[in-house]
């Protein structure tokens, strides 16, 4: 079966009930790798992994 | 404006807007991210409210947030940004308990509390300041620092305050750096993930530096070290104003790479480290595709989802990251 952006990114939950027309043409000719991208970035949110970095501002984590 | 409406802001690009407004403080903490003395360097307060007065209000950041140094050193500098838009302080607290005039027009006052602080401004002393501050209105929240998620100090501090305050008032719980002052002795941690696909929120904010630069990025060795990578500078408050600064920081197609996949993505390598990959980007990110602003639409969309405690989860103590929450119902936004 053929690659299909939309479809592999509805399957994954984004909703792209909320995109333009104009949107969906851009988001279908989304190659497989962004699309793995967008996937695995949904999913390490929701997992939320503690992520530790020197992000810091006045000792804020701002 | 609760601690957790500003938390829910911090992944959407240029909602908000980061200042150093001084690296002067008159405290000595041994862990202090911006190894601030009272000599330490400062520049000209007109350079800061300058660009403060270009704010306008159709394109204002819906949060401004005050930091140092010590940014209450510079009450007047404080009150003046504070008439440009919502405005939060992050203060040690130095004054306690007195309440400065200064904060009369800010809309939340978050005091650090920590073991390192509470050696210098002693902890009951900070209650009586936030109390006071509670009771004029004004939305409070704590920053708890400690060594880890099992440090005893944390899980006193936290009991203590809840209780004082019969939670009422949220914090933010994070752990000491090894930044500034705290390099000589706290663990240097750095933990990517394995596929290096992680969207980096913190290039959402622009962050102005005690010297003025405005970077694209509030990782402390971007805000210590000169010069900026010139994909992270956006520019200087003595010669720009806001709303470039904002354009800037939410077209550069190397700045939307990185807040959609990380830099390891942005660079389509993953060698240096996040970080460290990330300073060596050039201005031009190697994937400029149309459909950037969709993806990134997609990542912020879905880091908003997560909430303030999924950013806490993510960039804090995930243990704690429910207390970010508390008095969140109760408080009028």
């Amino acid at each position: 079966m053929p690659f299909d952006a939309l479809r592999e990114l509805a399957e994954a939950g984004l909703d792209l009930e909320v995109i333009s027309d104009e949107q969906r043409a851009i988001v279908a000719g989304l190659s497989q790798e962004e699309v793995a991208m967008l996937i695995s970035i949904q999913k390490q949110l929701l997992e939320s992994d503690p992520e530790v970095e020197a992000h810091i501002i006045g000792g804020l984590l701002f | 404006m609760h601690l957790a409406d500003i938390l829910a802001l911090r992944p959407v690009p240029a909602a908000g807007l980061l200042m150093a407004l001084t690296r002067r403080c008159p405290l000595t903490c041994a862990h202090c991210s911006t190894n601030s003395l009272l000599t330490s360097e400062e520049h000209p307060a007109e350079w800061f409210a300058r660009f403060a007065r270009t704010i306008e209000r159709e394109d204002r950041p819906e949060v401004i947030m005050l930091t140092g140094g010590e940014p209450m050193l510079r009450p007047r500098l404080v009150a003046d940004i504070a008439a440009t838009a919502p405005t939060m302080v992050l203060t040690g607290g130095f004054f306690a308990p007195r309440v400065p005039a200064a904060l009369a027009g800010v809309a939340h006052v978050s005091v650090s509390l920590d073991v390192h602080h509470q050696r210098e401004v002693p902890q009951a002393k900070v209650f009586r300041l936030v109390h006071a501050l509670a009771g004029r209105g004004t939305a409070v929240s704590f920053h708890v620092t400690g060594a880890g998620p099992d440090d005893p100090y944390l899980a006193r501090t936290i009991d203590t305050v809840r209780r004082e305050f019969a939670d009422r008032v949220p914090m933010l719980v994070g752990r000491v750096r090894a930044a500034g002052r705290a390099q000589a002795w706290a663990p240097a941690e750095e933990r990517a993930p394995a596929d290096g696909h992680r969207p980096c929120t913190m290039a959402a904010w622009p962050a102005v530096s005690p010297d003025g630069t405005v970077t694209a990025c509030c990782n402390q060795d971007v805000i210590d070290h000169r010069p900026v990578p010139g994909h992270l500078r956006l520019g200087h408050v003595a010669t720009d104003d806001w709303r470039s600064v904002r354009t800037r920081c939410l077209t550069s197609p190397v700045l939307q790479a990185i807040r959609t996949g990380g830099p390891q993505w942005a660079a389509g390598r993953s060698d240096g480290g996040y970080c460290g990959t990330c300073r060596t980007l050039g201005t031009t990110a190697e994937r400029p595709r149309p459909a950037a602003a969709f993806l990134e639409q997609q990542v912020v969309r879905a880091q908003v989802g997560a909430g303030p405690e999924g950013f806490i989860r993510r960039y804090g103590e995930a243990r704690f990251a429910e207390l970010v929450m508390l008095g969140r119902e109760t408080h009028a936004v």
